[in-house]
């Protein structure tokens, strides 16, 4: 029985990093958020994403196929090239980084509608930073 | 009994290295390692304002942190005993060298003794690990320089 309780107690824990938030896409413009959520369904690397359209700002969050990872900037560099040519003058950000899809996707579930702006400009600055 | 003797009888008794059980023993542990790194990290990623990219910072100094305290307390050695290179490898060996060097010549005084003997092993480590990263970031301007890769 002890033996056997490690084991239990590592699957346990790998047990909770199954998450699978899918595609959520929040629009409070007046912009068309389905093309860029297409964009984001037709990747076939990208198997989970949050999107959120808010004032003059979008970001998206991505989570690319666990051997895609060694692309993830590359690949997030290429949506964010296809989402600046479809949304000229917002200020985009696109990270594959879990940070950006872990904190979008909780603002997104709190409807905090007020605080967008705010948090949305404190992502885009997480994402620029180096160390 | 003349060398050769000596050297036969010699092999003859002396048990066999179990490389490969070693070789499993060091991957399973130094997995495990990384396992309990990656919890940290994740830690920090989720309740402060790390991302991936900088999480790795702090998750090396807890980890440190972590392994100068076992060694301290002498759970590291028992551990290192059945891990073998699964523990010398990743960045917690770096702090158990540091920290038992230190233990180690503690009665020859603090400066003397464990100022000057404290990175005996782990100053091999900082000397060659600088090294390394420059001759790295060096290929890598060249390549950036000629266009191979980017940044």
């Amino acid at each position: 029985m002890r033996k056997w309780l490690p084991l239990v107690f590592v699957l346990c824990l790998l047990a909770g990093c199954s998450t699978d938030i899918g595609y959520k896409t929040v629009n409070t413009t007046s912009e068309d958020g389905q093309q860029a959520e297409n964009v984001l369904k037709d990747d076939p690397r990208i198997k989970n994403a949050v999107l959120l359209i808010h004032d003059d700002r979008l970001i998206a969050g991505l989570r690319v196929n666990t051997f895609d990872r060694f692309n993830k900037r590359e690949i997030a560099k290429e949506v964010e090239k296809k989402f600046r040519k479809m949304y000229p003058g917002m200020k985009v950000t696109v990270s594959a980084d879990s940070k950006v899809l872990l904190e979008t996707n909780k603002l997104i579930d709190k409807k905090d509608t007020e605080h967008y702006t705010k948090k949305m400009k404190k992502i885009s600055s997480l994402v620029k930073e180096e160390t | 009994m003349d060398e050769k003797k000596y050297q036969q009888l010699e092999q003859q008794i002396t048990p066999k290295t179990p490389y490969l059980k070693n070789c499993l023993k060091a991957f399973i542990t130094g997995g495990f390692i990384c396992l309990v790194a990656q919890f940290i990290a994740l830690f920090y990623i989720t309740f402060f304002n790390f991302t991936e990219r900088t999480a790795s910072n702090p998750t090396v100094a807890t980890m440190i942190f972590l392994s100068m305290l076992l060694t301290g307390f002498g759970i590291y050695k028992k551990f290192a005993q059945f891990a073998g290179a699964g523990s010398a490898v990743p960045i917690t060996g770096f702090g158990n060298a540091v920290v038992s060097a230190a233990i180690e010549h503690r009665t020859e005084g603090y400066v003397l003794g464990v100022g000057g003997n404290m990175f005996k092993l782990a100053g091999s480590v900082i000397l060659f690990g600088v090294f390394s990263a420059f001759a790295v970031a060096l290929i890598k301007s060249i390549l950036v320089a000629l266009g191979v890769v980017s940044w």
